[in-house]
C-alpha cells in the first residue's frame, strides 16, 4: 500500500513538473502572441532511431528502437536587431539551450547555455544517436553554460571546467581557480570555409599523499569544408592532452564517451595525449536524395608508460531521403572498431526517422 | 350617474391639460437652460494654442519628425471656432533667439508674447530603438496647473500613438473634448488614385477597400512549376520586351502575344542550381542587356551565380560560378547600376559593392555603406524622407522595411513585416544533426516607381503572409501575398495602395509595358502551389499583370 502511495507521489511529482513545463511554455507562447515587440519562432524536432546493433565481442545482436534524446522543442526570439535569445528543451525536462545574445557595435555578448565555440559538425552519422563521429575523431565540446564574446568569425568563451580524473577516489578534493577558455576562428571564403580553435582548462587535486597536483587539459583543432557542385568534402583534425574533460572520446569500440581523462595512480597524475581526425564526403543528388560517407579515427596514448595506448576507427555510409520539407529518413550502415584485442567491434544498420517542424 | 360621468370626464380632461402644461413648461425650462448654457460657449473667443517645436534628443537628424510632431499636434488640437493653433512661422519668429531649454515660466512668456492662451512644448528622446515623449501644456495665465505628459516605448513607430494619447489628454482635460484616436487625421485630402487593381488606403490607417469596378488582373502564363524569379527586358534589342521566368535551374524566355506569354526560348542549366533572383540590364554597354542570375548551390549554403546574354544569334553564358548575389538598381537619375553582394555567412551578411563590367566579367567598383542585416536582393535606392535625398530602402533579415541614408545609418524601421519567400539559405551547421540548420529566408525585390503620376516616387514592396503569422515552425508556408505601395508621410513609410491578396506567395515582380499599349503594367509572378511532398505533382505558378493607368 505504501509503495503504491509512493508511486503515486512520484507520478504526481512528474506530472507537476510536466504541468509546470507546459504552463511555462503556454505562458511563453501566450506572451509571444501578444508581445508584438518580440519575434518568436517556435520549432521542434521528433526523432526515432531504429537500428540493429551487432556486437562482436559480446556476441549479441539487438534491435533497438526509441525516441532519440536529442528530440526537442524550442524557440528563437528576436527582441530587437541587437537583442536575441532562445531556449530548447529535450525529451525529458532537460534544458538543452537557454541563452540571450546582445549585439553591440563590434560584436556580440552571449550569456547562457548553447553550443560552445569548439564544435565542428562535418559528419552526419545518425547512429548513436546522431553520433557524427564526435567521439571517434570529431571535435565536440557540446552545450555548456558560458559567457561568450564574438567578433565576426572569432569567438571566445569562458566556461566551467570539468573535473573528472580517473581513479582519483571519492575523497579527493578538487580546486578550480580559473574558468575554462575556448576560442575559435571561423572563416568563409566563397566555396571554402575553415575553423581553427583551441580549448584549455585546469584544476588541482588537493590533499593527496603526495601533495597537490595540477590536471591540465587542452585541445587544438582545425576543420575545413569545400564544395564542388553537388559534392562537398569536409573534415577536421585535433591534438590534445587529457581531452576527456573538454570533449568526448571513445576508443573502445563501444561508443561510450568515457575515455581521454587523466588517470591517478595513487602518487601522481598520468596525463594522456590524444589525436583524432575525420573525413566526410557527401553528395546531394537532388532535393530528395543525398548520400554521405564518413571515416573517423582517434588514438590516445597515456604518458609515462603506464596504462594502455588505444585507438578506434569508425566508418559509415548513408542516404538521407527527404520525403517533404522537414521529413527525413536516413538509412545507414556503419562500424565502430576498437582495434585492439578485447575492444568491441560494433556493426550497425538501420535508419533514423525524423520530422522537423 | 350621467352627471357623475360628466364630472369624471371633466376631471380627466383637466388632468390631461395640466400634464401637457407641465410637460411644456419643463421642456421650455430645459431648452432655456441649454440655450443659456450654450450661449457663453458660442460667444467665447476661441482658445489659442502655441505649439513650440519639440526638442529632439537623438544622435540622428530627426528634423522630419520634429516637423511631423508639429503637424500632428496642430491637427489633433485644432477645433474650428473653439481651438486655434498658431502656425509654425509665427511660432518660429517668436522663438528666434530663445534658449533651447524651455521652462514652464519661459514658455508662458513666449505664450504671452504670441497672445496665446496655452503653450505646448516638450522633447522627444530617441536612443537605440527606445523613444520617450515628454511634454507639457501650460496655461499662459498661470491659473491652471500645467498638464504634463511623459510616455516611452521601445519602438520608434509608436510615436504616433503616443501623440494621439497626449492630444487626447489635452482635448479631454483642457478643452473638454473627446475624440476617438482614429479620427485624429486631417480632413481627407484628395489622395492619389489607386491604379488598376489596387486597393486604396487612407491616411491614418490602412483601409481594406475593394475597388469597385476594378481590381482585376490579367493572367498571362500558368505553369506547373515554381517560378522562383522573374525579370523583364529587351534581351534581343529589337524593341520588344521579353519576360524571363526562372525555375530552380531553368530560364524561360517569353514574349507577349495576344495577351499571353509565349515561350520563345528555354535555357537549361545544371540541376545543381537553385535560382533565386533575376535582373536584366545592359551593364557592359554592348547593346544587348545581360540576364544576371543569382543562384544558390544545391546545398543551399553557397552561391554559383551566372550571367547570360544574347549574342545576336543565341543566348550564351558570359560568366558563371560567381559568388555574388546580383541586383540591378535604378538610380533616381534613371541610370542603372549593378550591385553585387559577396557570399559572407548568409544572404544578409556580405559586403555590397557597385559592380562594373571589366574584362570578361564584372568587378567591384566601390563598396556601399549599408546597415547590418542587409541583402542586396531586397534593396532599392531613391528619395524617401526628402525628394532631394539619396536613400536606401531595404527589407532586412528580420523582414522589417528599413530606410537608411547613404552613410549607412538607419533612419527608420517598420514594425510590420514585409517580404518573405520560400527561398532559403542554410546557415553553417551548429548542431550534430545535419538537417537541423538555421534557415534564413531571402526577401523579394523592392523598387521605386511613380505610381500616382505625381512625379513623386513611391516604394513597392512584397508582403507574403505566413500561416500562423510565422510564429510556429522553421519551414515557411504562405497563405497569401500582396504588393504594397508605400510613401513617406513625414513620420513613417505608410501604405498607399495594395494589390488584392493573392493566394500563395509572390516570388517577384516587375514594372514594364509588356503589352505595348503605352501604359506600364505591374507584372507579378505568384506561386500558388509549392511542392510539399516528394511524390506529389502539385507545383503551380502564374504570371499576372495589373494595368497601371495613371
Amino acid at each position: 500500500m505504501i509503495q503504491v502511495v509512493v508511486y503515486i507521489n512520484d507520478k504526481e511529482k512528474k506530472m507537476k513538473k510536466l504541468m509546470v513545463l507546459v504552463a511555462a511554455l503556454a505562458l511563453v507562447a501566450g506572451s509571444a502572441m501578444t508581445a508584438a515587440a518580440a519575434d518568436w519562432n517556435f520549432y521542434g524536432s521528433a526523432r526515432v532511431s531504429t537500428f540493429i546493433t551487432d556486437l562482436d565481442v559480446a556476441d549479441t545482436t539487438n534491435y533497438e528502437q526509441g525516441l532519440q534524446g536529442n528530440s526537442r522543442i524550442g524557440a528563437s526570439v528576436k527582441v530587437s536587431d541587437e537583442l536575441t535569445g532562445g531556449f530548447e528543451y529535450g525529451t525529458k525536462v532537460n534544458l538543452r539551450k537557454l541563452y540571450g545574445e546582445w549585439t553591440f557595435g563590434a560584436g556580440s555578448l552571449l550569456v547562457g547555455q548553447t553550443y560552445t565555440p569548439l564544435n565542428y559538425f562535418y559528419s552526419n552519422q545518425v547512429y548513436g544517436p546522431d553520433n557524427d563521429l564526435l567521439a571517434q575523431g570529431g571535435v565536440y565540446s557540446g552545450r555548456q553554460g558560458m559567457i561568450r564574446l564574438k567578433f565576426g568569425g572569432f569567438e571566445i568563451a569562458a566556461l566551467a571546467p570539468k573535473t573528472s580524473t580517473l581513479n582519483s577516489g571519492d575523497g579527493t578534493e578538487v580546486e578550480v581557480s580559473l574558468p575554462g577558455i575556448e576560442a575559435n576562428y571561423n572563416m568563409v571564403m566563397d566555396a571554402f570555409s575553415f575553423n581553427l580553435g583551441a580549448s584549455y582548462q585546469t584544476y588541482e587535486l588537493l590533499g593527496t599523499a603526495t601533495g597537490d597536483h595540477d590536471v591540465d587539459s587542452y585541445v587544438v583543432a582545425f576543420g575545413a569544408k569545400t564544395g564542388f557542385g553537388p559534392v562537398s568534402i569536409g573534415g577536421n583534425v585535433y591534438l590534445g592532452e587529457n581531452i576527456g574533460n573538454i570533449m568526448p572520446l571513445s576508443v573502445d569500440g563501444d561508443n561510450a564517451w568515457d575515455d581521454g581523462f587523466a588517470d591517478w595512480n595513487g602518487t601522481e597524475v598520468l596525463d594522456n595525449e590524444a589525436m583524432g581526425f575525420i573525413l566526410v564526403a557527401s553528395m546531394k543528388a537532388n532535393d530528395m536524395f543525398a548520400f554521405e560517407a564518413g571515416y573517423g579515427y582517434a588514438e590516445v596514448e597515456t604518458l609515462g608508460g603506464a596504462g594502455d595506448d588505444n585507438e578506434v576507427q569508425s566508418y559509415y555510409v548513408q542516404s538521407t531521403i527527404t520525403l517533404a520539407p522537414g521529413v527525413f529518413i536516413t538509412p545507414e550502415i556503419g562500424m565502430f572498431d576498437g582495434e585492439e584485442d578485447g575492444s568491441e567491434e560494433t556493426l550497425y544498420y538501420g535508419a533514423k526517422w525524423q520530422i522537423n517542424f | 350617474m350621467a352627471l357623475t360621468l360628466f364630472h369624471s370626464n371633466q376631471n380627466t380632461r383637466s388632468l390631461a391639460l395640466r400634464s401637457r402644461l407641465l410637460a411644456a413648461l419643463t421642456g421650455c425650462m430645459v431648452a432655456i437652460f441649454m440655450v443659456g448654457a450654450t450661449i457663453p460657449a458660442v460667444s467665447a473667443a476661441p482658445k489659442t494654442v502655441a505649439v513650440l517645436p519639440f526638442t529632439m534628443n537623438s544622435p540622428r537628424d530627426l528634423t522630419f519628425l520634429q516637423n511631423g510632431l508639429f503637424s500632428m499636434l496642430s491637427s489633433r488640437l485644432s477645433d474650428s471656432g473653439k481651438v486655434e493653433v498658431l502656425d509654425r512661422a509665427t511660432v518660429d519668429a517668436a522663438l528666434a533667439g530663445s534658449p533651447a531649454d524651455l521652462t514652464q515660466d519661459r514658455a508662458r512668456d513666449i505664450g504671452k508674447g504670441l497672445g496665446a492662451d496655452y503653450v505646448l512644448f516638450g522633447s522627444l528622446t530617441h536612443f537605440g530603438d527606445s523613444v520617450s515623449l515628454d511634454a507639457a501644456m501650460v496655461d499662459v495665465t498661470g491659473d491652471k496647473p500645467a498638464l504634463t505628459f511623459f510616455e516611452q516605448s521601445n519602438n520608434m513607430g509608436d510615436v504616433i500613438p503616443l501623440v494621439n494619447t497626449f492630444a487626447g489628454d489635452i482635448n479631454r482635460k483642457v478643452f473638454n473634448r473627446s475624440i476617438d484616436n482614429e479620427l485624429y487625421v486631417q480632413p481627407a485630402q484628395e489622395g492619389p488614385r489607386a491604379p488598376g487593381g489596387f486597393q486604396q488606403s487612407r491616411q491614418g490607417g490602412f483601409v481594406n477597400l475593394q475597388q469597385p469596378g476594378g481590381g482585376g488582373f490579367a493572367t498571362h502564363l500558368s505553369l506547373d512549376e515554381v517560378i522562383t524569379a522573374m525579370a523583364v527586358g529587351d534581351l534581343t534589342d529589337d524593341g520588344t520586351l521579353q519576360v524571363v521566368a526562372a525555375t530552380d535551374s531553368t530560364l524561360m524566355i517569353h514574349r507577349m502575344s495576344d495577351s499571353q506569354l509565349v515561350l520563345e526560348k528555354q535555357l537549361e542549366y545544371s540541376s545543381n542550381n537553385r535560382i533565386v533572383a533575376l535582373d536584366i540590364a545592359d551593364i557592359n554597354g554592348n547593346g544587348y542587356p545581360e540576364i544576371f542570375v543569382t543562384s544558390l548551390t544545391i546545398h543551399l549554403d553557397g552561391l554559383q551565380s551566372f550571367v547570360v546574354e544574347y549574342n545576336g544569334t543565341d543566348y550564351v553564358t558570359r560568366v558563371d560560378n560567381q559568388h555574388y548575389y546580383y541586383r540591378v538598381i535604378k538610380d533616381p537619375d534613371g541610370s542603372q547600376a549593378l550591385m553585387g553582394q559577396r557570399t559572407g555567412n548568409g544572404p544578409f551578411d556580405g559586403p555590397v559593392y557597385i559592380m562594373q563590367a571589366g574584362g570578361t566579367g564584372y568587378t567591384r567598383q566601390k563598396q556601399v555603406r549599408l546597415p547590418r542585416n542587409t541583402s542586396v536582393l531586397s534593396l532599392a535606392k531613391g528619395p524617401v524622407t526628402a525628394e532631394s535625398m539619396d536613400e536606401y530602402v531595404m527589407i532586412n533579415r528580420f523582414g522589417r522595411l528599413v530606410v537608411a541614408n547613404d552613410g549607412g545609418s538607419e533612419e527608420w524601421e517598420s514594425t510590420g513585416k514585409y517580404g518573405g519567400t520560400a527561398h532559403v539559405w542554410l546557415m553553417p551547421r551548429n548542431d550534430p544533426d545535419g538537417s537541423y540548420r538555421e534557415r534564413v529566408y531571402i526577401h523579394p525585390r523592392i523598387r521605386f516607381y511613380d505610381m500616382a503620376g505625381d512625379e513623386k516616387l513611391e516604394i513597392l514592396a512584397v508582403q507574403n503572409n505566413e500561416f500562423g503569422g510565422g510564429v510556429i515552425g522553421r519551414y515557411k508556408r504562405f497563405k497569401d501575398g500582396n504588393i504594397q505601395v508605400l510613401s513617406w508621410n513625414g513620420i513613417a513609410l505608410a501604405p498607399l495602395f495594395q494589390t488584392h491578396a493573392l493566394q500563395g506567395w509572390i516570388s517577384d515582380f516587375a514594372i514594364a509595358d509588356i503589352d505595348a499599349d503605352g501604359n506600364d503594367e505591374l507584372i507579378v509572378s505568384v506561386v500558388t502551389q509549392t511542392k510539399l511532398a516528394i511524390l506529389s505533382k502539385d507545383k503551380a505558378s502564374s504570371i499576372i499583370s495589373y494595368e497601371l493607368v495613371q
